[in-house]
């Protein structure tokens, strides 16, 4: 057991040959002879060009529902994009981020979903720095591997939302994290610092994550000896205060949403957690078993009573409970103000490959069969990306030719406008089953439930129907429910109803004549897909 | 009578014998009467069994019926126009045609239900939307 510096290969590896069968991997004379840089560079490409050529099959693949929205609300001004977001209920660093990337590569699926792909590549690089700084070389080729070939990367690749870089943000933290306050290599404090001020700037599930450090560097105290509590409050003080200063500017406004956003649309979650985390990070039972045993056996030195005190005994304790407390405190927070949905792992997606990965790096051929397995279960570009997110895009094709300009879109779940206002054409005037909508590039959701409830759909619609005159239509989009899943929580069962409700008072309308459907081809969806009829006033 | 009224007699006598005329069902080789076969296994999977179990168990009064052209299995909750009603598709593809065509724009697709609010109160509907939920997946 070591308790030097990993980065050297002497330190990373003398588990290894006292628990399991070595291995190495034959090389050409000629890549032996070229310098070690040469050879982990070539790696680390390989390993990055394979998992974008397996990320980047569908990435023409059109938009969801929350695509649209971070589409539209990308698509104004850097300067209103934080005044939009207080009202949405996310922070605005990958708002920003996409504006600038949208100015210079336009706003297309493929153009927007590149910004998340290269996310996800960066991970590839990072992962093996992450292994190497923490746990020697094998384990920093372990790690780049699982990076690039993973399931929950694989699928936010696709979406044009802020996963990749909250995942890519996490595995900086971690780095920083386990280096600075661990090893207690000063410097990495700054940088768990400032990962984790851009992580408070990307996504809210990093007040948990960082509840989740806090709670781990309370137990690092409690176990630690004098090599490591030397400094640490002081450190610790100082990359927190640091990091909650630089988020400073945004707290009102994050408080403001706390109280008024939320995330009506999500329920309690129960007791499926590792299930979820199974499929959605490491991309399945089966994987997951192998994954898990592999590491197991790798770490099984470190159940005996001397193995336990060692530096390497808390790097893995401490990445243990970096995933585990977060995704507890998430849990549990959950059950107060639901927040619990799978893409929200992105933080915790890296202290768990990276614990997955040392472990593996340390179970000699066992390890290195476990890598193969991964390899051959998600290089399948069809496994893990979804080819058909909604049928939005096919909706506003078949209605284009069909529909004018001041025509009335009325869509039945609110949250949907921004994704039907990037696929039709412009010039139409927006509605939706919770009122009349000013700003179709987003969607209010302050007090959002509230407002739902008390929107009559009688009074709403007859108001929108008189104010169009005949020969003028009406387009009505409305989500398809035959599943319970997506329809259980307060907000998703009004939507049907809604959507029902506004369905009979429409069919009902002797003003209004039925005039066409959509879509003639419904290949199905991973998320939430639609149906539309477009109706035109005769009288 | 005739030879001709002979084998026209005779004819007609055996198409009637071969066509077993006369018997209300044809019972195969060596058995009496099919409805008391041993062999008879058919039985009618109603859509609604969960459904009315829920529907009963939260003392809702409805009845069951079949729609009147399609034969649809059928449950009206209470009466019409504020009693909710709900039509069962034979699969949820099915329902979920229906809904893609326009043809149950009043009505929430739920599995291979189509449930129509009608003018229910949210209290009823939040009880006939949660049992017409059971067994349902995806």
């Amino acid at each position: 057991m070591t308790t030097t510096d990993p980065a050297t290969p002497s330190a990373a590896e003398p588990q290894a040959a006292n628990v399991m069968r070595e291995f190495t991997f034959p090389l050409p004379r000629l890549l032996k002879r070229a310098p070690e840089w040469v050879r982990i560079g070539g790696v680390l490409l390989l390993l990055s060009l394979v998992a974008l050529w397996v990320r980047t099959r569908y990435i023409g693949g059109q938009f969801w529902m929350d695509e649209g929205i971070t589409v539209g609300i990308s698509s104004h001004s850097l300067s209103s994009i934080p005044g939009i977001l207080r009202m949405d209920g996310a922070p605005p660093l990958f708002y920003m981020l996409l504006h600038i990337w949208m100015q210079m590569v336009g706003n297309g699926e493929a153009a927007t979903h590149w910004l998340s792909e290269i996310f996800a590549a960066l991970t590839v690089p990072v992962g093996y720095w992450a292994g190497r700084t923490i746990a020697g070389k094998r384990a920093a080729l372990m790690c780049a591997t699982l990076f690039a070939f993973n399931a929950f990367l694989d699928y936010y690749s696709l979406e044009t939302r802020m996963y990749t870089l909250m995942a890519l943000l996490g595995l900086l933290a971690t780095i920083g994290f386990i280096n600075g306050f661990v090893y207690r290599r000063r410097a990495y404090v700054i940088l768990f610092s400032i990962a984790q001020a851009l992580m408070f700037y990307t996504h809210a599930w990093a007040i948990y994550f960082a509840a989740g450090s806090v709670i781990s560097l309370v137990l690092l105290w409690k176990i630690s000896g004098e090599d490591i509590r030397k400094g640490l409050i002081k450190d610790a003080l100082m990359a927190y205060v640091g990091a909650v200063v630089v988020f400073l500017p945004w707290l009102p406004n994050f408080i403001f949403q706390a109280i008024h956003t939320a995330a009506p649309w999500d329920t309690k979650p129960r007791f499926g957690a590792p299930i979820q985390i199974a499929q959605s990070v490491f991309g399945g039972a089966s994987i997951t078993v192998i994954l898990l045993l592999a590491a197991g056996v790798g770490y099984s030195p470190l159940a005996s009573r001397s193995a336990r005190v060692t530096r390497e005994a808390k790097v893995t304790l401490m990445l243990f409970t970096l995933f585990f407390v977060t995704l507890l405190l998430a849990w549990a927070g959950s059950q107060v103000t639901p927040a619990w949905v799978v893409r929200y792992f992105a933080p915790v997606v890296a202290p768990m490959l990276i614990l997955v990965a040392i472990g593996m790096s340390r179970a000699g051929v066992i390890g290195a069969i476990a890598i193969v397995f991964t390899i051959g279960f998600m290089i399948r570009p069809s496994a893990f990306e979804p080819k058909y997110k909604s049928d939005m895009q096919d909706i506003a094709g078949e209605m284009k030719p069909l529909i004018h300009k001041g025509d009335l879109v009325i869509i039945g779940q609110p949250e949907s406008t921004p994704l039907a206002y990037y696929y039709l054409p412009g010039g139409l005037k927006w509605s939706s089953t919770i009122g009349p909508v000013k700003d179709p590039t987003s969607m209010n959701w302050v007090d959002a439930m509230k407002r739902y409830r008390a929107a009559n759909p009688d009074k709403v619609l007859t108001q929108e129907l008189n104010s169009l005159k005949p020969g003028q239509q009406v387009l009505f989009i409305r989500p398809m429910t035959e599943g319970v899943a997506n329809w259980k929580a307060p907000w998703t069962s009004l939507v049907r109803r809604r959507s029902a409700q506004w369905g009979a008072i429409l069919h009902a309308d002797k003003q209004l004549k039925p005039e066409a459907w959509a879509p003639h081809n419904y290949r199905g969806s991973c998320c939430i897909a639609d149906a539309a009829v477009l109706y035109k006033k005769v009288r | 009578m005739s030879r001709v009224a002979q084998v026209a007699v005779t004819v007609g006598l055996m198409a009637v014998l071969l066509s077993a005329c006369g018997i209300s069902a044809k019972p195969p080789a060596g058995t009496a009467n099919i409805s008391k076969s041993p062999n008879y296994h058919g039985l009618v999977d109603e859509p609604w069994t969960q459904q009315v179990k829920c529907l009963k168990s939260d003392h809702v009064k409805f009845r069951e019926y079949l729609t009147a052209n399609e034969k649809l299995p059928s449950i009206q909750i209470g009466s019409l126009p504020t009693g909710p009603t709900i039509i069962f598709e034979p699969t949820p593809g099915a329902a979920q045609d229906v809904q893609i065509q326009g043809g149950a724009q009043g009505a929430e697709v739920i599995g291979s239900a189509v449930l129509y609010p009608n003018q229910a109160a949210n209290k009823l509907l939040t009880t006939v939307e949660a049992c017409t939920s059971v067994d349902v997946s995806g």
